[in-house]
């Protein structure tokens, strides 16, 4: 099959789109819902990313490096934040900066975890159920649609028809006044955060499942700070708002670089034009932050209609629970 | 049996004695009030009965079990709640979603549990619903039902905070300032509210409050604190006919 070469490049654009939606969306769910700022969230997805590959590299199924990378997020998630749960935001953002970067550097260094070569990662993953490489995109653009789909309605469920999700906002609110009411604050953000963990652990899987190769360098901090970006833009507490912001940043990042293509190295060369995306990324991102300091879609209003709803839907057989899934 | 009971309970911090020795005890079915000038250690004594602070000496009593040194979750979910004084509300939530945050549920608290049986759950949250309403109504906040917690006036603050206590359903419940900035009508109602839940519900409540209508028109009992210590306790008149009261709170004429 022949895949005209802009499709094939806009199919390249959306896969990467759709797995930084995934890694925005488990952040919307630890800072924007619960207010926990995770800034190691690259670390979380570089975790499920060389788990992936170190099994698929063995010749095991895929799935069970899946599988494997989110148990293995999800010890780590919490054992790092159990010591870091009970202090406040900002030293807890500080340490999960630091313990990600510990996974980094032994990634980097240990070719038990990081490949032969762990400086330059680990390559040469096989394509997808062995189609050839231009089915192989299309089949990651589908599937890739698919995980953010069901991720975004699980995640919508958790927090607008569990009575569990609302607490994580009364948390993010006001931790003490939570506690006041009879509820532990540090359960429901370690559950909180281990979901996270475990969304981010899966668009590593993904990554390295469409992408099939993952460096040292994929896991660097800069990338958390871009997912931040993408919530911050799209709207912090808002699931739609936050797939928005991964669209808008990573096209913007994706299409600038393209422009390297096009423009003569004369004018502008490879690094000026690197600098021309986060250029024009801040630029937008002082413009959006001024005319909508709650991002581009606010966080929606819970009202009493909408608990009724939920109430309703419950009791309303199959048609009210695809309604009550559908209807977020 | 009291429904409370402190015994020489004491908290330092650094060198001053913010509570020193204090023993109370709240009967049930009672509204006791605390008062006291500023500074005078009654919210730090809050904080040490529900658990927000770990006294220095000192134990404390609830249904005649210890809970002296259990977490401040635990000892709400025994049955003892608190509202604060500056009222901690969720204000980026609607006042409905602020209601029922608040209930203690079987099923919708656990995640786990709540998944498996997301139906009981609901029923649940159904349950909490008609309930937040009817006490909305009670706190005349219904037509605020949608309205961001935040974007309330001051009184209504403390409605609200009232409100998410009682949607605890609790054992006693202790008041810090209900009062304070709401008009006095509303004050009146406020309390009337609460000696109707003392009556019909066999609520007990302990409260901080400043507007000395209302404590001498509605309360029990009273506890006067100055500098740490309980300086005098007893029933409304006896308590304004005290010369010491007079001198250290209510000011001699």
């Amino acid at each position: 099959m022949d895949l005209h070469p802009l499709v094939f490049l806009l199919l390249g654009i959306g896969t990467f789109i759709l797995i930084y939606a995934i890694l925005a969306l488990s952040l919307n769910l630890q800072q924007g819902y619960t207010g926990l700022p995770n800034f190691g969230l690259i670390g979380f997805y570089g975790i499920g990313a060389y788990a992936t590959a170190s099994i698929i590299v063995q010749g095991i199924n895929p799935i069970i490096g899946i599988i494997l990378g989110m148990i293995i997020a999800t010890v780590f998630g919490i054992a790092i934040t159990i010591p870091a749960i009970r202090i406040r935001e900002i030293y807890f953002a500080i340490i999960t900066i630091a313990a990600v970067e510990i996974i980094r550097i032994i990634i980097r260094n240990e070719k038990a975890i990081g490949g032969e070569y762990p400086q330059l990662g680990i390559f040469n993953i096989p394509l997808l159920f062995g189609l050839d490489y231009e089915m192989h995109k299309i089949v990651s653009f589908l599937l890739l649609i698919l995980v953010v789909i069901c991720i975004y309605l699980i995640l919508q469920f958790i927090i607008y028809s569990m009575p569990f999700g609302r607490v994580l906002k009364a948390i993010r609110e006001d931790e003490d006044a939570v506690k006041a009411l009879g509820k532990n604050p540090v359960r429901y953000k370690l559950i909180a955060f281990s979901i996270g963990a475990i969304i981010a652990s899966l668009a590593g899987s993904m990554w390295v499942l469409t992408q099939r190769a993952i460096t040292p360098d994929g896991i660097m901090p800069l990338w958390t700070f871009m997912i931040w970006i993408m919530v911050l833009l799209g709207g912090m507490g808002n699931n739609k708002g936050v797939i928005i912001g991964a669209i808008v940043i990573t096209g913007i990042q994706q299409i600038v670089q393209e422009l390297k293509f096009y423009i003569p190295t004369e004018v502008l060369d490879n690094n000026q034009i690197i600098s021309l995306t986060w250029t024009s990324i801040g630029i937008l991102i002082v413009v959006v932050l001024i005319f909508l300091p709650r991002g581009i879609i606010k966080e929606r209003k819970v009202r009493g209609k909408d608990v009724e709803k939920t109430i309703k839907n419950v009791d309303g057989g199959i048609k009210g629970w695809i309604r009550l899934l559908l209807r977020s | 049996m009291d429904t409370l009971v402190t015994k020489k309970l004491s908290k330092h911090f650094g060198g001053i004695k913010a509570v020193d020795g204090v023993s109370i005890s709240v009967k049930k079915k009672t509204i006791t009030a605390l008062i006291g000038p500023n500074g005078s250690g009654k919210t730090t004594l809050f904080n040490l009965i529900s658990g927000f602070y770990g006294p220095d000496e000192g134990k404390v009593f609830f249904l005649d079990k210890d809970i002296t040194n259990l977490k401040s979750y635990q000892i709400a979910n025994k049955g003892l709640v608190r509202t604060f004084q500056l009222v901690r509300i969720f204000r980026n939530l609607s006042v409905i979603e602020n209601m029922l945050v608040a209930p203690k549920r079987n099923y919708g608290d656990s995640f786990i549990k709540s998944i498996i049986n997301f139906k009981k759950s609901i029923q649940e949250e159904k349950e909490s619903y008609n309930y937040a309403i009817e006490l909305l109504d009670l706190l005349e906040l219904p037509h605020m039902k949608d309205e961001y917690a935040g974007n309330l006036s001051g009184g209504q603050f403390k409605l609200l905070s009232i409100g998410m206590a009682l949607m605890r359903d609790p054992e006693i419940l202790l008041l810090d300032e209900p009062v304070a900035g709401v008009n006095p009508t509303l004050a009146n109602k406020i309390f009337d509210i609460l000696i109707n839940c003392r009556d019909k519900f066999n609520k007990t409540f302990l409260i901080i409050e400043h507007n000395m209508d209302v404590v001498l028109d509605f309360s029990d009992l009273i506890y006067v604190m100055n500098r740490g210590k309980i300086i005098a306790e007893g029933p409304p008149e006896a308590i304004f006919s005290n010369r010491g009261v007079i001198d250290a709170y209510l000011g001699a004429d």
